[in-house]
């Protein structure tokens, strides 16, 4: 299915969850991220059951630690 | 009109002669002489900023030439503070420097007081959680950011009024790999940061405050998402 991540449009896979597409950004290596589904700001409690639909807007926020 | 070192800001219709004059007495203190803190401190001095405080332990390394700009190879192995002092000196005369040489603590934070913004331009993830919980108790606006490989990302925190780090990022890992610095990012971030620092004692333009900069060299890609403050985050509660 087709989403947007971070305004590009992907697939991914039927059924992904946030976690999902969270381990595919891996090369970015945060210490933390927030994550928004259409607007809407998904707990971190959440990431590993909330599952992604066609079409969902998905916005990761980066924090990384080096300076 | 005289031209001074500033005068292409004075050509500026909303920045000015009268903009300049308000860096004379502001005091910006930066933490972390390293990537982020070279080129914020090299952009703090050239502008005019008339005090820089600058925090740190470490002395130069040859692994860090490649994005610490404000050292050479004839640098290796003294105090990174002393060098940046002596670097400013070179840079502008006008502004005064204090320098402190060690890591910033629980114990020794104290030195925030006498400083109008801070600049966090530290290297690892609980001094910039130190910094943010500080700057929220002793109401310090601060600027953070933080680099990786090719990415980076930083934001403008201003306590009671925008969102803090505690805010946005509820898990947090704990340690701290190594995953590299491209050379130019700390560089272009570190900018930003100056750049706000400045805006903050102007007034001039928008603080980047409830919005994080993400910035992608790899791509060549900027984007801004905005955040929330949390109603319930302790800096809602001092």
């Amino acid at each position: 299915m087709k989403v947007k991540i971070n305004d590009e449009l992907k697939e991914i896979a039927e059924n992904s969850k946030i976690i999902d597409i969270l381990e595919a950004e891996e090369i970015i290596e945060p210490v933390a991220v927030d994550v928004f589904v259409n607007g809407e700001k998904v707990n971190f409690e959440d990431y590993e059951s909330f599952k992604l639909k066609e079409g969902d807007e998905i916005e990761i926020v980066y924090l990384f630690a080096s300076g | 009109m005289i031209k001074d070192r500033y005068f292409k800001h004075y050509l500026i219709p909303n920045f000015g002669r009268e903009k300049q004059e308000l860096l004379k007495d502001f005091k910006v203190l930066v933490v972390g002489a390293g990537g982020l803190g070279s080129s914020a401190i090299i952009y703090l001095a050239t502008n005019g900023v008339g005090k820089i405080g600058i925090v740190d332990f470490d002395n130069v390394d040859i692994t860090n030439l490649h994005r610490q700009i404000l050292y050479s190879p004839s640098d290796l192995g003294k105090l990174k503070v002393e060098v940046a002092k002596e670097k400013i000196k070179n840079l502008n005369l006008d502004v005064n420097v204090e320098i402190f040489n060690f890591k910033l603590n629980k114990k020794n934070y104290d030195i925030l007081e006498n400083y109008d913004f801070i600049i966090d331009a530290t290297d690892n993830i609980e001094s910039k959680l130190l910094i943010n919980d500080i700057c929220i108790e002793h109401k310090k606006p601060f600027s953070y950011a933080g680099v990786n490989r090719f990415f980076s990302s930083t934001t403008t925190i201003i306590p009671g009024k925008s969102s803090c780090l505690r805010c946005i990022f509820k898990k947090i890992k704990k340690e701290h790999k190594d995953f590299g610095v491209f050379g130019t990012v700390p560089g272009i971030t570190g900018i930003i940061q100056a750049t706000e620092a400045i805006k903050f004692r102007t007034g001039v333009g928008e603080l980047l405050t409830d919005r994080f900069l993400f910035i992608d060299l790899l791509n060549m890609k900027f984007r801004i998402s905005k955040v929330n403050p949390d109603k319930n985050c302790m800096c809602r509660k001092n």
